[in-house]
């Protein structure tokens, strides 16, 4: 589990399971300490946000659960929020749409990777994940919550922009 | 302080399981006891669908960051958002599931067209 606090990444690991903190080229690890209960703590500092506040951290742990094996997420909640943050790049990348939403928030789509992602009108990302067209998974897998009815994710990202958050 | 009360009270409730969220239902919260994420998943399938989902997969806690309550009881918590029959007694969508999930001691219920029902809340 990490946290992210003053531009540092704070994790917890038990163990030997150091996944979440395997890390990219961006990370430099500073120190460990150890504590009691044979938990190590790890600090680490990794480059700021470039263009977003990031997510909201009591959220990202879950986002991270829910949303990282599609992505093929590999460094845990740092690779996870990179990434989120990068949908975001300004200038808009070529590849990437976006619309804009009555209460602020912005969703963006990349129509090459299917990367959506959504960010509130204070810069903290408030999603980002790869849908799923539930007709290309085996019946026995198009579970609720597993994947959306449109043809395809450019359809499901077009659907997202035109609900203009009814349910508020 | 987040507590069940406040939650309750602040209309935080988990629509899907009836988990008092320290966030609202909305703006893609992810709700850690059954991991719906509202703006996202109950875009493409009703309350009811996310639910029955959950039901069938044993009604299990869901985050691995969040630890669920002590003593947390599923069957107690999803009695707050379920449809309840005009005599009291909880409709169940799956009748056989909710026959197994409380060893018996509801009676099975027709479930035709429950799932649009408006839920109630007991508490």
């Amino acid at each position: 589990m990490c946290l992210r606090i003053l531009g540092g990444l704070f994790c917890k690991i038990v163990g030997s399971s150091a996944t979440s903190v395997s890390g990219g080229a961006f990370l430099w690890l500073l120190s460990s300490i150890t504590l009691t209960n044979f938990q190590t703590y790890v600090i680490i500092i990794s480059l700021p946000l470039r263009f977003t506040r990031g997510f909201d951290p009591v959220a990202l742990m879950d986002h991270v659960q829910k949303h990282s094996a599609r992505l093929r997420i590999t460094a845990g909640a740092v690779e996870y929020e990179e990434r989120a943050d990068a949908l975001f790049s300004i200038p808009k990348p070529d590849d990437v749409l976006e619309c804009p939403q009555p209460d602020g928030d912005i969703i963006r789509f990349n129509k090459k990777t299917d990367e959506f992602g959504v960010i509130a009108a204070d810069q903290i990302i408030r999603t980002y994940y790869i849908p799923m067209p539930c007709h290309k998974l085996a019946p026995a897998n198009r579970k609720p919550g597993s994947c959306h009815h449109e043809k395809t994710n450019f359809e499901y990202f077009k659907k997202n922009c035109r609900r203009q958050y009814a349910y508020r | 302080m987040h507590t069940v009360e406040s939650a309750v009270l602040s209309g935080y409730i988990c629509p899907v399981c009836g988990f008092a969220m320290a966030k609202p239902a909305t703006d893609f919260n992810i709700c850690p006891s059954c991991g719906t994420e509202f703006g996202n998943d109950d875009l493409e399938w009703t309350i009811g669908q996310l639910r029955q989902a959950w039901l069938d997969g044993g009604a299990k806690w869901w985050s691995q960051s969040t630890a669920s309550p002590d003593g947390w009881d599923p069957v107690q918590q999803v009695l707050r958002v379920i449809p309840i029959s005009p005599i009291g007694e909880p409709i169940a969508m799956n009748p056989q599931h909710y026959f197994s999930l409380t060893a018996g001691e509801w009676n099975s219920w027709d479930t035709t067209g429950s799932e649009n029902t408006v839920n109630k809340c007991r508490t």
